[in-house]
């Protein structure tokens, strides 16, 4: 199984990353993702310009805008799109098994209520404009697959 | 192709709510860095070396 992320989703990405260099940041991913099949992301969205915390150690996206954001990127493709990961940034790389915070958790338990495969994508900080990147197939137990290595980006 | 996607009755795409939150505090005394996973509102716990003022990282 692979995961396959576009050139669009990665240059959305890019951009927010240099948009908030200094703080946190993130965005949601839209794709297709069936059990047993590979994962495709095709749109990644930024964090949004309002109602929106950009802190050291903490980062809001604005949900209003998310949900508009979504939606409309989700009706541009036939069959629409699906909502099947999040993606977001540490300012700092910390070597541990699971990186993800309680809080982060929190968002990855309401993600996988969707009725797909999800994945979660984490950019940490090492020294700029570099960023070490994970990619990891959520579980709801919590014992996140680690699918870096077979994890496509497309140029 | 077949695919699942959670929608409310509205049609539309349910988005989850809530904040990403570091687990990492650094204290401004000693610069000892260690996790804890509490809650995601408190940016400030009590470092376990020193007792100083850890703040979320």
């Amino acid at each position: 199984m692979k995961c396959i992320i576009s050139s669009r989703a990665q240059v959305a990405i890019e951009n927010e990353l240099r948009r908030f260099p200094d703080t946190e940041t993130g965005g949601l991913l839209l794709g297709y993702s069936e059990p047993g099949k590979d994962i495709l992301i095709l749109e990644a969205t930024d964090s949004g310009y309002q109602n929106v915390i950009h802190e050291v150690s903490c980062f809001q996206y604005d949900f209003a805008y998310e949900q508009h954001v979504c939606n409309v990127l989700s009706q541009l493709y036939q069959p629409e799109l699906q909502l099947i990961g999040l993606w977001h940034k540490h300012n700092a790389v910390h070597d541990v098994i699971n990186p993800f915070s309680k809080a982060d958790e929190n968002m990855h338990q309401q993600l996988m209520e969707n009725e797909c495969p999800c994945v979660s994508i984490l950019f940490e900080k090492t020294k700029e404009p570099n960023y070490k990147t994970s990619v990891y197939l959520l579980s709801k137990d919590g014992n996140h697959q680690n699918i870096t290595e077979c994890t496509v980006w497309k140029k | 192709m077949k695919m699942t996607t959670k929608k409310d009755n509205k049609n539309k795409l349910i988005i989850p709510a809530g904040h990403f939150a570091s687990d990492w505090f650094k204290c401004s005394n000693c610069g000892y860095e260690e996790r804890k996973k509490i809650h995601p509102d408190q940016t400030i716990s009590t470092c376990s070396k020193c007792g100083g003022r850890a703040y979320r990282q």
